[in-house]
Order: C-alpha cells, then structure tokens, then sequence
C-alpha cells in the first residue's frame, strides 16, 4: 500500500486541496474559489453562525476533522471574520496545513479569489516535493456504514464486512463503525466485546441516549427506525436491524467509543458516537480520520463522502442492477453459499486497488455530500 | 427450490432467499445444512421471515440467536413473521400484551359449548359430564382448566389417546371400590365413581375408591366439592405423567398431583382445598408467557437441575415443588396413594400424554369419603377465620371462598367474561 506522508505522521490515500466554508454565509466564496482551482474539494458548512454550547463545539471539532484528514493535503478555510475560522484552526492537529482568507480583511470577493490563487501556487509546489511511501496497516483506519438496510445486508454484506474488519483488525489496522442508534437491541452482543467497565457503561450511555431523544420527542423507532423502505425489505424491528448492523463490525473487541466530531485516538476497532443518517454519519467517520469508508446497502443508497472514498457494496441483486454505476462491489451471488470469507477477500482486492489510487464508482461519477449533524436550534 | 436460512441454532424464524407464495414447500437451511420442508401459511416475500416452530404470543423472536422481539399474537409454524407478528422492546407503545375480554350470557355459553361438545365426541354421556364441568370451571373462574384445556382434550381424543367407547369395569370388597376406567376421559371416569359413592354412601358411610387406567381429570376440586355434596367430607387425589423434581434434579420424576379436600358448608358452598404440589401450574405459567411474556422467578427447574425464569427455556424445564423437598415429598405421598395402590404405573413410568404417541396415559386416582354430621363444626371453622384479627387490607379468606364468589356473581349476573382464546375456542376455530 502506497500513500502520502503528513506533518502529523498519518498517511494519506488521497492527495486533496480543500476549500472549507466556516459557515454558511461564505459558502458562495468557498464555492467561487473551489471553480478557480482545479481539483480543489469544496466542502460548505451548513451553519456555523448563531450556533449554540455543543453544537458550535461539534462543528468546529467536524471541521477541524475533516481538514486533519489524511487525505487531505492542505485546506485553504474561508470565513467572514478571522475569529470563526480561528476557532477551526484551535481545533486542528496540522494548523500548518491550513491557509486562512479572511472576508472582512481583504479587499473584496476578487482580492479574495486572488489571495486563494496565490496559496494554490505554494500548495503546487510542496505537492511537487512529496511523494507516495510505503505504509502498512497501522496506519490503516477504515470506517463502517451501513444505510437503506434490507435483509440482504445482515444476511450477507455486513457480515462479509465483519469478516474483512476481523482480518483488518488482526493485521493491527483500526476500523470505525457508528450509529448507536442501530445498536439497539445488540446492546448484550456489543458488551461482550468490551473489556473495561467504565468503557461499558459508556456503550450503554451512547446507546440509550437515542432511545431517549425519541422517546423524549414521543416518537415511537418503529416507523422511524426501521425505516418505511427497511420494513418492506423485510426488517420488521430495530434489534433486528441493529443484529444485522453489528455484524459488520466482526468479533474483535471493541477498544474506544469516539464522541461525536472528536478523532480516533486508540488503534483497533472503535465506535463513533453519530446519528446514522448517510451522509451525516460519513461526514462523522471522515472527521474521525477514515481513509476509506466501507458502506453496505440493501435497498440502495448511493452517496459517497468527498474526503475518503466510499466503497458501496450491495447482497441485493435488484438494488445493484438499478444502482450499477455507484456501487462498487456486487455480493449477491453469495445467496446460495453465504461465504463469507469468499465476500471478504473479494471487499479486501477493492480495498487495496482504491488505497492504491484506483477511484470509487461515486468519485468518478461526483457523487459526494458532506453534512455536520447538529442536536439543537440557532438563537 | 425455494429456500430460507436459519441464521443461529436457537433460532425460531428463518429468512425467504427467494419470493414463496401459500402453500409452497421451503427448504430450511442452518449454513448450508438441510433441515427440514415447510409448507408456507402465507405469500412470504423475499427476505421476510417465515416462523419455524409455533410460537406462543408473548414469547421472545429469535434471530441470529438473539431476541428481536415479542410476537404480538400465536404464530403459527409456516406463516410470515413481519411488523403485524413482532414488537419491539424499543417501541413506546409498547404496552404488556393483553388479550381482549368479552362478555357472554351463560345460555349462550351453555348453547355454544353444547354444539361444540357435539361436533367433536362422540359419547352422549361424555358430552353431558363435560358440559357440566367446563361450566362450572368457567362460572368458577378456573381458567387454567376451563374450555382452554378442550382442544388439547379433543386432539387427544383424535389420537385415540383418550378412549371414548370404554368398557368400565367395577368392583366392590367392602367399602373399598375399585374401578378400571379403560383409558377413558378422566372426567368421565370420576363422575362413574361419584355416582357409585352417592348411591352407597348412606349404607357404607366411609367408601375409599381407587380409580386405576384412568387419564386427566380436570381440577380435582370440582369432584371433592361434588363429594361433599352428600354431606360427606372427602379427599381427592391422583398421579399424572411427571413434570416436577426439587432443585438439584436434571430431570422431573414425579406429577405435580393435585389433592382436594372439601366439605359441604350450605347450598352451593364448599369448603373446597384444592393444591397441587408445584409452586404454580404449568398452565398458570404457560398464560402468563402467553398474556405478558414472562415468567416469575422460583416457578420452573432447568435441565441442569437449577431454577430459571428465561423463556428460552421453558420447553426444557419442569415445575419446582411447593417448598421444594416438602412439596416433592407430600407428591410421593400422594403417588404411594395413587399409582401403588392401584397397582398402576408410577412416577415416570406414567408416559407423557401429547407428542402424539399411542402409549396410554393410565394414570390412577383415589377418593376417600366419609359421611357425617359436621355441618355446624365447619361453619364454626369458616367463622373463626373470617373473624380473626387481620392487617387492615387482608381480608380473612378460606379455601372456596373465592370459587364460591364468582359462582354467585356469575349467576347472578348471567354473563361472565372471557378472553379471546376461550372465544375463539367457543367457536370452533381450534
């Protein structure tokens, strides 16, 4: 495996330029800019301004994540005023991999395009300086998703993608998988699988705490977990979904449960606290440090994460023949046998063929969303 | 080939690999191992789930081994598994699940029960006592040995497991009356020695009666109390097929036998003790995993000799005894009164009744009565208790005493309640 050394040691599979709004109401400059350089990646914020104790805070760390990706090779971060992009910049483990362009102290749209163009030129430079090293697994951390679940996905591909976590795991690579929220129901399996008490209690506490939103709201999951399009393909609970979830976790002990925006700090398989909406969730696995993101669907669900490639892999024939041109890895013909390790190796070649620059079906074909979740309102 | 796959070992639903309309053939596989064909109930879509076994309402969904649900309703092995059949733990709505009540008037239950009676026995004089019986039970408000018992009864009788056509033999030495019921319904067979003993008792005035190739008998109160009817205090007793050991034991041995005990207090009103030796009745426990999906803690024995309350075990495990040695015990007591007096099979020679083996039940019972004169001293005894001295919300109650109330309230009202089971059960939908 082959990638690009950063000033903080990671190694990134990627070498992108991104250009990040630190809030919304510079988006259009971001956007502006983003045209001007070529292969630059734009990634807007959704708010930013007005934002509230921990939401503000789980926005500046998501930024401050994403710009700390490894894949990411310099950020150029657009604000109105020099203090919103310095609260990113706090935030941020490679604060010498991001270029600052300030609207309030500049001379207009124009000199700010022009400021951009200038960084453009220092970044080509050093870009022409590093080249792509040989790295091994630990430095390796792949994050885990799943989304339009349907039985195909715990029947099949979440746990042919255990089993590739499982050997991942082994080789001393780390892997993230997240959505609490589907973890309901598995609480037992999952406990298994932690050795401390406190780390726990922590599960229990990150689980339950979704329950309680809901519950909170007088929503019943049925309905909205599973999902209208999971219930028709077959799911008929969220313990049920959530098995089917957990399974592409695999069996390894699980070392660390990240909070929402933060970064992973221990090697190994790791939970990340995120709602389990797709584009949310793979905006939370990006910000957390994933390289590369495995995404398992049943019904189909297209979009890919703009930082780390998504590799989307289906069990569902129907759903891989209408999707043919986003998804990666097409796992239905193993109905018949369920073997799992077969699936595996065949999710570990694709693996290594986009580690080693090959694109995904969604960044060739552009189809990429980021989005921060927020919990609460702007005042 | 149309297939689903049983993803854990426990597991009591399995997955449609392909599309399945009513009426197909699955093939039910375990990783790729053959199980078993299963003819499907319903149209069961391609990755939906289809029940591999009955499952009881209220007991727990198993997938992957693990639980992803209660079923709202009995399902039937073969019909689709989906949000209809399954709720979640996680859902606010989730409220115990509760059978719905209906009221009926007696005459319509008399009618129903009759018509029903009529399409699946045979026997006149078998429909007659059952009649009686299952109408008192309901007025009684002994659910667990009511009309619920009837299909099981019926299904029995089918098997020919319960002989409907018997040849009953009699025999007098002294007052000891020996009968041999030919493996017919126990109901029948007690009522047989009942009438014996009413037209003996007032020459003989004690009569011990030991009832031998006999099958279940109901609740054994309804016979003592019947007993006791001719002014007599009696005692009623029998063995059954074994589902009871104390802790320790890995399998049960003995029967969880009732033993009653009554005597006649006015028209209607009894004294009427009535126990079985088990802490609780498989029946009790089997409603309660049924109506709220679990079962109370010190009711049930593991296979591995230790108490338990998990539903996953209820199929493998057996009643504990009351007071556990004690209560085993007093059964063995009443099995030396029963099986070896008859000279009849005893403990676990007695073969277990369902599982659709031919083998007869025979188990044997026996009654004791004694004429007398007693009346006042039991209404002496009813009259100490109820005016003892209790705590402010205990009320003083006496063996019969509840029985006795509904009885009165029930006829007094003409209608009692019962659940969606027991109707539809009324209406021959068994």
């Amino acid at each position: 495996m082959n990638g690009y050394k950063r000033s903080n040691n990671s190694v990134g599979i990627r070498n992108y330029t991104v250009i990040m709004s630190a809030a919304d109401n510079v988006n259009p400059l971001a956007r502006k800019i983003s045209k001007e350089i070529k292969q630059s990646i734009y990634i807007p914020a959704s708010y930013g301004r007005g934002q509230l104790g921990l939401d503000h805070e789980n926005f500046l760390n998501c930024m401050a994540g994403i710009a700390d990706n490894p894949n990411v090779f310099k950020t150029i971060l657009v604000s109105m005023d020099g203090n919103s992009a310095d609260w990113i910049i706090q935030k941020s483990k490679r604060k010498k991999d991001i270029y600052k362009i300030s609207f309030m102290e500049s001379k207009g749209l124009m000199d700010c395009v022009k400021k951009a163009l200038k960084y453009q030129k220092l970044i080509i430079q050093e870009m022409k300086k590093i080249k792509r090293v040989k790295f091994n697994y630990k430095d390796l951390i792949i994050g885990l998703e799943c989304g339009g679940s349907d039985t195909t996905s715990g029947l099949i591909a979440n746990p042919c993608v255990g089993n590739f976590v499982d050997d991942l795991i082994k080789k001393k690579g780390s892997a993230i998988f997240s959505e609490p929220v589907e973890c309901l129901g598995g609480e037992e399996s999952l406990l298994k699988r932690i050795k401390n008490k406190k780390l726990k209690q922590k599960l229990l506490n990150t689980i339950y705490k979704y329950q309680k939103i809901a519950n909170d709201n007088k929503i019943s999951l049925t309905g909205v977990n599973p999902t209208p399009d999971n219930i028709r393909g077959g799911l008929s609970t969220i313990e049920e979904k959530s098995l089917g979830a957990i399974s592409k976790s695999g069996s390894q002990e699980i070392v660390d449960i990240i909070d929402f925006g933060k970064k992973i700090k221990k090697r190994g398989l790791n939970l990340l606290d995120a709602p389990a909406a797709a584009v949310e969730n793979l905006t939370a696995l990006s910000a957390a440090g994933c390289q590369v993101i495995l995404f398992t669907t049943g019904g189909g669900n297209p979009v890919g994460n703009p930082i780390s490639p998504t590799i989307k892999i289906t069990a569902n024939k129907k759903t891989y023949k209408s999707f043919k041109d986003l998804i990666d890895i097409d796992l239905s013909f193993l109905i018949d046998s369920l073997d799992y390790t077969n699936g595996s190796l065949k999710i570990a070649k694709k693996v290594n063929l986009i580690i080693n620059n090959k694109k995904t079906l969604s960044e060739k074909n552009n189809y990429l969303e980021s989005n921060i979740s927020r919990f609460g309102p702007s005042i | 080939m149309i297939k689903a796959i049983k993803s854990g070992d426990n597991d009591n639903v399995a997955t449609l690999l392909s599309f399945a309309k009513k009426n197909c053939e699955i093939n039910i596989f375990s990783k790729n191992i053959f199980i078993e064909k299963i003819k499907s109930k319903s149209e069961v879509p391609f990755g939906h789930k289809i029940a591999i076994t009955d499952i009881r309402s209220g007991s727990k969904i198993l997938k992957y081994n693990e639980k992803i649900g209660i079923a709202k309703k009995r399902i039937l092995k073969g019909s689709l598994v989906h949000i209809n059949e399954i709720q979640s733990h996680f859902d606010v709505n989730n409220k115990p699940i509760k059978d719905k009540n209906y009221k009926i008037k007696i005459i319509d239950f008399k009618k129903k029960l009759k018509n029903l009676l009529k399409i699946h026995i045979k026997n006149k004089e078998i429909q007659k006592v059952l009649e009686n019986y299952f109408l008192e039970a309901q007025l009684k408000n002994i659910k667990s040995h009511g009309i619920k018992r009837l299909p099981l009864m019926i299904k029995r009788i089918q098997n020919k497991s319960i002989n409907i056509e018997p040849k009953i033999k009699k025999k007098w030495e002294g007052s000891k009356l020996t009968i041999d019921a030919d493996n017919t319904l126990g109901h029948y067979a007690m009522i047989l020695a009942i009438r014996e003993i009413k037209k003996n008792i007032n020459k003989k005035k004690t009569i011990s009666c030991i009832i031998k190739r006999s099958t279940h008998f109901g609740y054994s109160g309804y016979y003592s109390s019947k007993i006791a009817d001719f002014n007599c205090i009696s005692f009623v007793t029998s063995n059954g097929p074994s589902l009871m050991s104390p802790v320790g034991f890995k399998e049960p041995i003995v029967s969880n036998s009732p033993l009653s005990i009554s005597a006649k207090i006015d028209r209607n009103k009894f004294f009427e003790l009535d126990l079985a030796t088990s802490v609780s009745s498989r029946a009790k426990i089997d409603n309660d995993v049924k109506s709220l999906g679990v079962i109370k803690e010190n009711l049930l024995i593991n296979n591995k000799g230790n108490p338990t309350n998990d539903i996953k075990e209820f199929d493998e495990s057996f009643l504990m005894p009351m007071q556990n040695y004690k209560g085993f015990g007093l059964a063995l007591g009443l099995e030396v009164l029963t099986g070896v007096l008859s000279n009849g099979p005893i403990l676990n020679e007695i073969k277990h009744k369902d599982k659709s083996n031919k083998n007869k039940e025979s188990i044997s019972h026996f009654i004791f009565a004694v004429k007398g004169n007693y009346k006042k001293r039991i209404k002496s005894l009813i009259k100490i208790i109820e005016n003892s001295k209790t705590q402010k919300n205990i009320k003083a109650q006496w063996p019969g005493l509840k029985r006795f109330m509904s009885f009165k309230n029930n006829l007094k009202n003409n209608f009692f309640i019962i659940d969606e089971f027991e109707k539809r059960i009324l209406n021959n939908y068994l």
